[in-house]
């Protein structure tokens, strides 16, 4: 029988896990991956020490001392997650900005494919003798 | 650079990534281990490297894997490396 079942302290592991999972931010997804691997970790490294020759529950205390304060890992978490939070932002902004100067630019050549093209090339020649001003694009 | 350069020699999970470079630097790196999730993490937001399920002696695992962009930026960051401690062995040579 496992050692741990004889006694009513709670499981080391368990412990940590819940208390890492109470502190992380992000999508249930992600947080669920992440879990998975702290947890195959806590599994690698308690066997480990099994193997040097600790008692299964010291194994599991090890492992967990040696994984860190639970708040520093959500720490470390959170602060990738801004970083991609602010990331997608920046794309979002980016995506507006050249969307608002597409429809400009659109208005602006649709606007000109109204203009009769005769009227347009005999202002052009009155403006060289004159100002360039009027043979630029409407709306410029 | 050191978990690019540790994914770089196989592709590993959290845990093997942890003994590589305990065992590489012969135990120079003293650190929370479970600080390694959020950078590798961090890493592939980067697509510096790629990760997926496998099963590893019959247990499914997250495994990492260098990415082509993960090899260049190594590179680099060897690059810098290599001059940044090349500057400052000569300062100490020099005192």
């Amino acid at each position: 029988m496992d050692e741990r079942t004889t006694t009513a302290d709670p499981v080391p592991r368990d412990v940590y896990l819940r208390d890492v999972a109470g502190r992380l931010a992000g999508s249930r997804r992600t947080r669920t991956r992440l879990l998975a691997e702290i947890r195959d970790h806590l599994d690698d490294a308690a066997a480990a020490n099994r193997s040097a020759g600790m008692h299964p529950l010291q194994a599991e205390q090890r492992a967990v001392e040696l994984l860190g304060n639970p708040a520093s890992l959500a720490e470390g978490w959170e602060a990738r997650c801004s970083r991609l939070r602010r990331r997608r932002r920046g794309r979002a902004a980016m995506l507006i900005a050249t969307s608002a100067i597409a429809s400009i630019l659109a208005a602006a050549q649709h606007a000109d494919g109204h203009r009769d093209p005769a009227a347009t090339a005999a202002r052009c020649r009155v403006a060289r003798s004159s100002t360039a001003a009027d043979c630029r694009p409407p709306g410029s | 650079m050191l978990l690019l350069a540790a994914l770089q020699s196989r592709p590993m999970h959290g845990y093997a990534i942890i003994e590589y470079v305990r065992q590489a630097s012969a135990g120079q790196f003293d650190y929370a281990e479970g600080t390694i999730y959020p950078a590798l993490r961090r890493l592939e937001d980067d697509g510096l490297v790629h990760s997926r399920w496998s099963e590893t002696e019959g247990r499914r695992r997250r495994t990492y894997d260098i990415s082509a962009k993960g090899e260049r930026a190594l590179s680099g960051h060897r690059s810098e490396w290599r001059r940044f401690t090349k500057g400052v062995e000569a300062v100490l040579e020099h005192g």
